[in-house]
């Protein structure tokens, strides 16, 4: 075997070499152990790499909470390439499409993806059933990795109407992933929670801080993250990592001192308000709560905020996201937060406009409004755009907005997010103006592009959109009319 | 006058109680979803005066297990329920 240099697959291999037989990650029950994980993964790689005649460059992985989920992500990157997840929750529509920007040299599935393949794969060379892949021994010369190429690909919403790529290097990654794992110190025995879809770039954390470590990865199925104190205890679980959307929907059911197994407990997506904090502080005593801040096109996260009970620097109820992590800088520009440094992404996949619009010398613009504080803390303080946060997922109502005119009949449309808890949006609402036949026709279209999180909940018809003294649309008119729609609210909001 | 089953489940999905049928599950259409779920169970708790455990909550994820939890930790009859 030649000399690898570093790179995201790195860290798991050498734990496989260390750690053999110990639990890579339980999912579904079964447990995959570490020399399993890179065997398995190693097989793909072959197949990869033969089916291909080369390395590949980016392999798509459409799979989800499978042991293929997981064991495709490192077949991918022991075949050369960048990982590209794609959800079988999202419309097949929106995977087609992300497949085909991608320009995907091969997809891996599992079983439940498989009678979806023909669905997504297009003209991409290379299928492989990632519980069968064929009679093949594992890689062992692992094609060489240029730190500087892609190590995942991801896709978040787009403000021109479809979703945009995000490529983020090995580079980028590592650097997160050395910071951070410095600051968590895992060990062997650790037993963390893998929260987050895989197309959503805190997944990144779960999987390769815990592989790093040589510790296990506990995969929960969405329902399970309704009663969070349960898997916790079930599996003793040392390390939690969720949106706090996550802890304010079980916040009925993490009474204090519930999960007293938790040393980390990781929040990061949208805000993190006091008073979750303090509830799940309460719930998980031995447990440090920390506040993550960061757009993927940052990797991950870029900022980070211990909370100690008393937040001295909080605003508007909210935590704040602290300092930026080592080695990366951080400069505000009209309110708004630029952050520049080791983990700044390229740029957006194939999209040279988009990227001189965000990337600026260095830097990314993130959007966010932020504030300083005299003791170097920032705070959150909102957007300087539209963009919504909803149960962490990023969504930009400009793509709503495009996909509903584009519907017959439709002239004008407005999304907003609706309702609002715990200063989080947890769903859409849109309104329409035009001659519109069929409100509920105009909703399935939209869900059939659109993640469920995206698609609105109700769509109002209106003759024309209130304006506000500059002409603008008003959203918050637009708010309040959707609230005066609602009879009731779907969970208390105190 | 107690709400029929299918009320408080339509109510709480917020979907038209024709939509319902024994097999329809959690995240098998969109207005199922963790947010909605939490909304159900909630429903399902002061409606019925029950305390649903952790066990349950993520065990009552089908129209069909739930309505036979429901007749068979309430007094009502399959007919009120149904």
């Amino acid at each position: 075997m030649t000399e690898d240099t570093r790179s995201l697959r790195t860290g798991v291999l050498a734990s496989a070499a260390v750690h053999p037989n110990a639990p890579a990650v339980v999912v579904r029950g079964q447990i995959l152990t570490y020399e399993a994980l890179a065997l398995r993964a190693r097989v793909l790689a072959t197949a990869i790499v033969r089916a291909l005649g080369r390395p590949a460059a980016r392999v798509g992985v459409f799979a989800a909470r499978s042991e293929v989920a997981y064991v495709g992500t490192l077949g991918a990157l022991c075949s050369g390439a960048a990982f590209v997840p794609l959800n079988p929750k999202l419309p097949i529509e929106r995977t087609r499409f992300m497949a085909r920007r991608a320009e995907l040299d091969a997809i891996i599935v599992d079983r439940d993806t498989a009678p979806l393949l023909d669905a997504v794969a297009g003209d991409v060379p290379v299928l492989i059933h990632g519980d069968q892949p064929g009679e093949h021994v594992p890689l062992d010369d692992l094609p060489a990795v240029d730190p500087d190429s892609l190590a995942y690909l991801l896709f978040t919403s787009g403000t021109t109407g479809e979703p945009k790529g995000v490529g983020i290097t090995h580079r980028n990654v590592l650097h997160y992933l050395d910071v951070m794992g410095a600051r968590y110190g895992l060990t062997a025995d650790d037993r963390c929670s893998q929260t987050f879809d895989q197309t959503f770039d805190l997944s990144v954390h779960d999987l390769f801080m815990t592989w790093n470590a040589g510790a296990c990865l506990y995969a929960m199925a969405p329902i399970e993250m309704l009663a969070p104190a349960r898997f916790v205890n079930a599996h003793q679980l040392t390390s939690w990592f969720s949106v706090p959307s996550a802890a304010v929907l079980a916040r009925d059911r993490i009474p204090a001192g519930s999960m007293p197994s938790l040393r980390w407990s990781l929040f990061c997506g949208e805000p993190l308000t006091n008073e979750t904090a303090e509830r799940w502080q309460a719930a998980a005593p031995n447990s440090t709560v920390e506040n993550l801040y960061g757009p993927t096109e940052l990797t991950i996260a870029c900022f980070v905020y211990r909370w100690d009970g008393v937040a001295h620097e909080s605003v508007n109820g909210i935590v704040p996201i602290g300092r930026p992590l080592n080695g990366l800088a951080a400069r505000v520009v009209d309110e708004e937060l630029l952050v520049g440094g080791l983990q700044t992404a390229p740029g957006y996949w194939r999209d040279a406009a988009q990227t001189a619009g965000r990337f600026v010398e260095g830097f990314y613009r993130t959007g966010d409004r932020v504030m300083e504080h005299p003791s170097g803390i920032y705070s959150y303080l909102g957007r300087v755009d539209h963009q919504l946060k909803i149960l962490g997922f990023r969504v930009e109502p400009a793509e709503i907005e495009g996909v509903l005119r584009l519907q017959p009949g439709v002239t004008g449309a407005v999304a907003v997010g609706y309702p609002i808890a715990q200063a989080q949006a947890l769903g859409v609402v849109a309104f329409v103006t035009g001659a519109v036949e069929s409100l509920d026709a105009l909703r399935r279209a939209a869900a059939m592009v659109l993640p469920t999180y995206m698609v609105p909940s109700k769509i109002v018809r209106l003759d024309q959109f209130p304006l506000n003294a500059n002409g603008k649309v008003d959203r918050a008119e637009l708010l309040r009319l959707a609230a005066a729609d609602e009879t009731r609210d779907p969970i208390p909001v105190s | 006058m107690p709400m029929r089953l299918a009320e408080v489940v339509a109510n709480a999905l917020r979907v038209d109680p024709a939509a319902l049928n024994d097999d329809l599950e959690f995240n098998s259409i969109p207005e199922w979803d963790s947010v909605n779920h939490v909304a159900l169970i909630l429903s399902l708790e002061e409606t019925y005066g029950l305390t649903i455990s952790d066990e349950q909550i993520v065990t009552l994820t089908r129209y069909r297990t739930i309505r036979e939890f429901i007749e068979a930790h309430t007094s009502n009859a399959p007919a009120l329920v149904s």
